[in-house]
């Protein structure tokens, strides 16, 4: 046994000197990441068979693998959804090179990674935005990669496939965006404003106070979460001869043609 | 000192000394294959291959390897002729003779080892492991089972591991460990290794009539292929099997200890003397009177006529 570890302690030393560089967006820097393992590819194929609207089983593997391979783990926390995107594609770059294809309307169209990543050094992340109505305040941010994951691994990592209806759906699918943008919820009362302590609640939770808020404020809430993914999609869009092509990042992205 | 054979390992391009198939040994393998219990066929196959040939412990002996070995013994200790029965797209049986010297020579010309080399990462391939077997049963296609049994030893900056001397869980967490761009590159050479055996034919069964094909294996011995040939080359009627050891204690008169200890080919042999002494004192006795005996044990592995 002790070889084995001596041999996987020399594969993590070989993995930290190959690591690559990200630009993210919220820190304006280049930050290290180790080269995806095997196991970690072995997640991908895990995730053939997911929830098609949610991503669960996607979203808590890359997830995974930023934690295990940001080599400045303190800043796992602080990641961003958009900062997310650009590992993904660096990832997709490091493992299976700098072209791909995406396909529209029955049309094949080849891509570069770099078109994609140049972007992170152009993007300005929105700033946190405070929000009030009424008796409640409400502080947005962009959401984090740890209440990305941490939403799908509670509410939905063991659900088996169920049907839902299709405004039933969107509603969910709108409120977890929220849940995610949402930093902290204040009360005011007398003039003081006292926090709920958002952060440290369970997302079901979280959620409950969501459906509770006052109307008023979800307007504002659906704006900021609507900039986010405009900047979203923009990353994840590239020009070609036909105009403007958008592509998703699944797990088959990742997997060899 | 007991007798041996020289066998081949393709793997290790090596030659090694293995003992004759006892009778015993050759009606455990045979029972084995009735078992529905997979794992546990290949245990005692592999089990008896380690009593035939100790000094394989030393080595972490391929597919390959085994089917060399049990082809061997097959074609000394047995048979020399692997007899099968094909049914044609009409419906018609057909019988096929092949001799096991020629699957043994074909086996002989399989060299899948290779080493490859990544910048600080060296890693050394032959073929699937005969102790990983059971991890194939029902599933071939895993592409991290394939690198895992396929690695002999990895070394990473002077940091050298032999694979023979681990589990397979231990074996697949260094693979998972590995840079995924190396286990990608390391699968695209065994590929390579396995199309190039693909095309080559290792046992081919033809209808005699009309030359139709019936069955191919190929050199690329995975875990069908393995257990197809062994399946030929072991299965045997059970109760042939029980009725020549019968016969040889009953009517020959050998102890049964003694019958297990032989070959099955060298049974065979003592059976015919006994068949013509007893043809002959039954000429020179003109009275009835004398047992009837069955001459006949319809086993045609062993040639009983």
């Amino acid at each position: 046994m002790t070889k084995v570890k001596e041999i996987i302690a020399a594969l993590n030393i070989l993995s930290d000197k190959n690591s690559f560089e990200v630009y993210l967006p919220l820190l304006k820097r280049n930050v290290k990441f180790r080269p995806l393992t095997t196991k970690q590819q072995k997640y991908f194929y895990e995730c053939l068979k997911d929830n098609v609207v949610f991503n669960t089983k996607f979203i808590i593997a890359t997830f995974n693998i930023i934690k295990e391979n940001c080599v400045e783990l303190d800043l796992v926390d602080k990641i961003t959804v958009i900062d997310r995107l650009f590992i993904l594609l660096a990832y997709r770059k490091n493992t299976l090179g700098n072209t791909f294809q995406i396909e529209k309307d029955g049309v094949i169209y080849n891509a570069n990674l770099d078109d994609c990543l140049k972007q992170a050094e152009e993007i300005t992340l929105p700033q946190n935005k405070l929000v009030a109505v009424k008796n409640v305040q409400v502080e947005l941010h962009v959401p984090v990669v740890v209440d990305q994951y941490g939403l799908e691994k509670e509410l939905r990592e063991t659900l088996e496939i169920e049907t839902f209806e299709v405004n039933q759906l969107v509603g969910t699918v709108v409120v977890n965006e929220i849940c995610k943008a949402i930093k902290e919820i204040w009360l005011i009362e007398n003039d003081t404003a006292t926090p709920v302590g958002f952060n440290g609640l369970k997302y079901a939770d979280r959620i409950d106070i969501i459906e509770n808020l006052p109307a008023e404020v979800m307007f504002d809430l659906q704006e900021f979460v609507g900039d986010i993914n405009v900047i979203a999609n923009k990353v994840l869009t590239v020009v070609t001869e036909s105009g403007e092509v958008g592509f998703d990042i699944t797990a088959d992205f990742f997997l060899d043609e | 000192m007991p007798f041996t054979l020289n066998a081949y390992l393709p793997s290790l391009n090596r030659e090694l000394q293995i003992k004759e198939l006892s009778y015993k040994q050759y009606r455990e393998l045979v029972k084995s294959l009735y078992n529905t219990d997979k794992k546990e066929t290949i245990q005692q196959y592999n089990s008896i291959l380690k009593d035939l040939c100790p000094d394989i412990v030393n080595f972490d002996i391929t597919f390959e390897d085994k089917l060399s070995l049990l082809l061997i013994v097959r074609n000394y200790c047995v048979s020399p002729d692997l007899k099968l029965k094909g049914t044609a797209n009409s419906g018609n049986t057909f019988n096929f003779s092949i001799p096991v010297e020629k699957i043994i020579s074909s086996i002989k010309t399989i060299h899948k080892s290779k080493t490859l080399q990544f910048e600080d990462i060296v890693v050394k391939i032959s073929s699937y492991k005969a102790r990983d077997e059971y991890i194939f049963i029902g599933n071939n296609k895993d592409i991290f089972n394939i690198i895992t049994s396929y690695i002999d030893a990895i070394e990473i900056n002077g940091n050298f591991v032999n694979f023979k001397d681990l589990s397979f869980e231990d074996r697949m967490s260094i693979v998972t460990s590995l840079p995924h761009y190396i286990t990608s590159q390391i699968y695209e050479s065994i590929k390579e290794i396995e199309d190039y055996y693909n095309k080559q034919v290792l046992l081919e069964v033809k209808n005699p009539i009309d030359r139709e094909i019936a069955l191919t294996i190929s050199k690329n011995i995975n875990i069908d292929g393995l257990q197809k040939v062994i399946e030929f080359i072991f299965t045997e009627d059970l109760s042939n099997i029980y009725r020549a050891f019968y016969n040889m204690v009953k009517y020959a008169g050998f102890s049964p200890a003694y019958i297990d200890s032989i070959t099955p080919v060298e049974m065979q042999v003592y059976w015919m003397y006994y068949i013509e002494d007893h043809e002959k004192s039954k000429s020179s006795n003109t009275s009835s009177g004398g047992l009837n005996l069955s001459t006949s044990t319809s086993n045609t592995q062993l040639g009983f006529q």
